[in-house]
């Protein structure tokens, strides 16, 4: 565990003095947000479905931006071989790549969600936001959908760190796996915004917790021989 | 390590990329305590021979043990034992001299890290320059830390791959003082195709080229011997 951690705070060293991954996050979730915006006519009876998905497509594009530069960097000097040389077990260099990712992309979120409020929800028709009712819920399945996305983008990452065209490859490894997490996470969030009870929703969120635990583990474990044959 | 073991030994080994054979059946010997200097030309498999036993390649067919441990089966044991330093000093470019010690050396769970910490970074003479960024040091100062992170677990055998390349006279000067000094308790496997500093140190030496041994000494030649004995061995390409 604490290996774990040290992996996740030295990649945080990295990012807090390199300031590479955040202001572009940032920026380009902007952008999407307001051209989404732009594109919906700034209507505030917009459909919740719509706007859960918008939120979930400018968290999977701008935290893919995150997990295309996490290895990248490992990369520069081949730091990331130095790594391997050591006695570290190959799931826990996962484990620590995979908590670094997940902070880094919820806390960009975390910037990216009052945008999503100001230009989606503010104004919306038919909407209540309390705390318990749909905020910290809301917050929840943000918090578990990431980690769904992240665990399999972040294994993804490492496998196209040996491939010329790297930061194409990453979506087009991605995105066709991700499609379970994103179409329950957007379910949910609709949900939640349309005022559903927890009743409603509780078997999606059932299963998208089974997909994190079921990516987590196999990534951790298909990790170990994606990186030992990366030799070959 | 064990006593009697011999700390690298291949046999028949074989490395291909795709079709294309790097190395095609190695087969060496290094005792405990031993220097040994691989020579070849660019492209002679040097440093995939070294890669291979550092764990950080497959082997092809063949065997590999480092320590008496097989480089395919038993490879965390091997990489308690070893150390790896190259021309390539695979450092956190944004993270200070310190930091980056302190980072490798947790995952060898090197007792009171702190101290050695300092006491490595003292023997590369770099201790007044802890807290500087790598990226703001010079090749040759990333060099020595590249050293004092390698010595940090006071690994026994050492792989040193080119390590002289790119150095300038200051900097191969002081590297060939740290490995002098290292000499005496480690076995060490360096590659290079520097005659003058590749026998500098060694106790014997092997030509590679082509992913073949060409040459082996059991004894340290003489540079002016040697020399020809070499140029001979890669132009005509003996054992072949």
């Amino acid at each position: 565990m604490r290996k774990i951690f040290l992996i996740f705070r030295k990649d945080f060293l990295v990012e807090w003095r390199s300031k590479q991954i955040f202001p572009t996050m940032f920026v380009f979730s902007l952008l999407l947000l307001l051209i989404f915006n732009v594109a919906f006519e700034f209507r505030s009876d917009i459909n919740f479905r719509a706007v859960s998905a918008v939120i979930w497509i400018t968290f999977i594009f701008s935290g893919l931006l995150a997990l295309g530069r996490s290895f990248s960097l490992e990369k520069e000097n081949n730091a990331f071989a130095f790594l391997l040389l050591t006695p570290v077990s190959r799931s826990c260099i996962y484990l620590g790549k995979l908590l670094s990712n997940v902070v880094m992309v919820l806390l960009s979120e975390l910037f990216i969600l009052p945008l999503f409020l100001l230009f989606f929800l503010l104004n919306a028709k038919g909407i209540s936001l309390s705390l318990t009712g749909e905020i910290l819920p809301f917050l929840g399945v943000v918090v578990l959908g990431t980690i769904g996305f992240v665990s399999l983008g972040t294994f993804f990452s490492s496998m196209a760190l040996n491939t010329k065209l790297r930061d194409m490859m990453l979506p087009l490894l991605v995105f066709p796996l991700i499609i379970p997490v994103v179409i329950t996470s957007v379910g949910i969030c609709s949900s939640i915004l349309e005022g559903k009870p927890f009743g409603y929703y509780a078997f999606s969120l059932q299963v998208l917790v089974s997909f994190d635990i079921i990516f987590i583990l196999l990534c951790s474990i298909l990790f170990e021989y994606l990186i030992e044959d990366s030799g070959d | 390590m064990q006593p009697g073991v011999l700390a690298i030994e291949t046999k028949g080994l074989e490395k291909q990329f795709g079709f294309f054979p790097v190395l095609k059946g190695i087969d060496l010997a290094v005792g405990q305590g031993e220097f040994l200097t691989i020579f070849g030309p660019n492209g002679a498999g040097k440093s995939t021979l070294l890669s291979i036993l550092a764990t950080f390649i497959k082997p092809g067919d063949g065997e590999a043990f480092v320590a008496g441990f097989d480089v395919s089966r038993e490879k965390q044991r091997i990489r308690k034992l070893i150390g790896f330093i190259s021309h390539n000093t695979m450092l956190y470019e944004n993270l200070t001299a310190w930091e980056n010690l302190e980072f490798i050396g947790a995952f060898y769970d090197v007792p009171n890290l702190r101290n050695r910490c300092s006491d490595v970074l003292k023997k590369v003479d770099l201790y007044a320059g802890k807290d500087a960024l790598v990226s703001t040091l010079s090749f040759g100062t990333r060099q020595r830390l590249a050293i004092a992170r390698t010595l940090l677990h006071d690994p026994g055998i050492l792989f040193l791959d080119e390590p002289y390349s790119g150095l300038d006279y200051g900097g191969a000067a002081i590297l060939t003082s740290i490995l002098g000094s290292m000499k005496t308790d480690k076995t060490v496997v360096m590659t290079t195709h520097n005659v003058f500093e590749g026998l500098s140190l060694c106790d014997k030496v092997a030509i590679l080229d082509h992913g073949e041994v060409v040459y082996v000494s059991e004894q340290k030649p003489g540079r002016d011997e040697f020399q020809d004995t070499y140029m001979s061995c890669v132009r005509s390409g003996d054992g072949r």
